[in-house]
């Protein structure tokens, strides 16, 4: 297995047993990871630390997703990947999304695997 | 103290006596009844509490083990510790099994499904199915369907003649995702109504399959029953179906006007010239809102070899008849001053060329 230090990924999820199986699983695969229940201690986390890669919920409480990726790509950097995550598969949802700079769109459910391959095609310039 | 006890007693009236023993038993009776209320109010507290934090124990071990860190087999051995401490262990652990099971596909999907079947628990969902409450059958329809329990095909299928709607839908949506197809026709004969409610119902859950996991929902367009014939015509216009336009312009002849409609409304959908045949047929025996919802149709087709049959409609004698018609010219291209020379109305124009109708 590859293993990646020092590389952090911000997971926001209001889905408890999405955000621990993912925090697992990648911390397994030797990233740092930075976990958010909702959308205000995802932005909190983001204007104290920058991570490599963000993955976010697109419905949370709070601030939903969209304005997660709106705020990473505005205020951080452009070069942070963002995977959106979602329930719906909307066109629109998925338009508007790519159109605030997201770099993926994983319609949930998803394939924990598929999603950890995505996230190492993203950071593989890292 | 006897002889103050037999003082007491001895100057009560039988009557008095009576009401203070009545008094006494009541207080007791009421006594009981709330200690019984508060100690059941604090077991249930204690059982909601060992059931969140069993919740929250198993949700831990399952992300941890979707995560990659357990083998199945060690989870397998730490949740039959649980259900051999208390049974009841068994039904939050398949709750969080499908709850978890909804957020994943692929592998984590096929993983619970194992662990499920490894604990066991399967056989809980196929109980629950022949039992006597239809809202257990349907949760555990529900369970079988999220995670593709296929040996429990033909449970569903002899359930499948329930004549709760909510089950049946269930019913019908998790073999459709089990990929058995094999229900189709007995579900159409156990079950002639199928209410607008539950096609939609239906129409949304197919929606989440892909194209391949669908049924052939076409061999509904000869079902004997006209709420199926419905169904399939709606899901052949869902679904793109131009191969089916023949069949579905056949049903332009069906009994039932309901069916007549649907299959106009599939045909403005699909726009078609292989459709053109079947409505000209139609309109020259249609009478009503089904000619001039056909008129309207017509010009969707927007096809130039129409105009004259729709110019002969603007002289009908029914003024509605009339609109249509011209609405329908105008659908296929004419222009306001072709329209204009068609109809000595000019009510009609001004009215279709208003804009505050778009």
């Amino acid at each position: 297995m590859q293993r990646v230090p020092a590389t952090t990924i911000l997971i926001a999820e209001d889905e408890a047993l999405v955000l621990k199986m993912l925090s697992y699983r990648l911390q397994k695969e030797g990233y740092t990871v930075i976990t958010a229940n909702d959308g205000r201690q995802a932005l909190d986390s983001l204007r104290t630390s920058t991570p490599d890669l963000v993955i976010t919920d697109l419905m949370m409480p709070y601030h939903n997703g969209l304005e997660i990726l709106e705020y990473v790509k505005k205020f951080l950097s452009t070069r942070i990947p963002v995977i959106v995550l979602s329930a719906s598969g909307q066109e629109q949802t998925v338009l508007k999304a790519f159109s605030l700079g997201a770099d993926d769109f994983a319609l949930k459910p998803f394939s924990p695997n598929e999603l950890v391959s995505r996230i190492r095609r993203h950071l593989g310039g890292i | 103290m006897a002889k103050l006890g037999n003082y007491w007693v001895d100057v009560l009236s039988p009557f008095q006596l009576f009401l203070i023993t009545l008094v006494a038993i009541l207080g007791f009776t009421a006594l009981s009844l709330v200690t019984h209320t508060f100690v059941l109010v604090l077991i249930r507290r204690r059982r909601r509490r060992w059931a969140g934090s069993l919740q929250a124990r198993i949700e831990d071990e399952i992300s941890i083990w979707l995560g990659g860190d357990y083998s199945t087999q060690e989870l397998v051995t730490t949740f039959w510790e649980e259900l051999t401490k208390d049974r009841r262990a068994g039904a939050i652990i398949i709750n969080v099994i499908f709850a978890t099971s909804k957020l994943f596909r692929g592998e984590g999907q096929s993983a619970l499904r194992e662990l499920l079947t490894g604990l066991n628990l399967d056989r809980i969902c196929y109980k629950l199915l022949k039992s006597g409450h239809w809202y257990q059958q349907a949760y555990a329809t529900r369970i079988i369907s999220q995670l593709q329990m296929l040996p429990a095909l033909p449970l569903l299928k002899r359930r499948l003649k329930t004549k709760n709607t909510t089950l049946r839908l269930e019913l019908i949506i998790a073999l459709v995702s089990l990929g058995d197809q094999t229900w189709l026709q007995e579900v159409e004969d156990t079950n002639a109504r199928l209410s607008d409610w539950e096609q939609i119902l239906l129409l949304e859950r197919f929606r989440r399959l892909d194209t391949h996991q669908l049924p052939p929902f076409d061999r509904w367009l000869t079902s004997a029953h006209a709420d199926w014939i419905l169904f399939s015509i709606r899901l052949c216009q869902h679904y793109n179906r131009l191969d089916k336009v023949t069949e579905m312009g056949q049903l332009l002849e069906h009994e039932d006007e309901r069916v007549q409609i649907a299959v106009l409304n599939a045909f403005a959908y699909l726009t078609s010239p292989e459709t053109i045949p079947f409505l000209t047929d139609y309109i020259r025996q249609a009478t009503g809102d089904r000619l001039t919802c056909a008129l309207k149709v017509l010009g969707k087709q927007g096809d130039a070899d129409v105009i004259d049959l729709l110019k002969s409609y603007t002289q009908h004698a029914d003024p509605k008849v009339q609109l249509s018609a011209l609405a329908a010219l105008k659908e296929t291209g004419l222009s306001k001053d072709e329209l204009q020379r068609v109809t000595s109305d000019p009510r009609y124009i001004d009215h279709l060329f208003d804009p505050k109708r778009t």
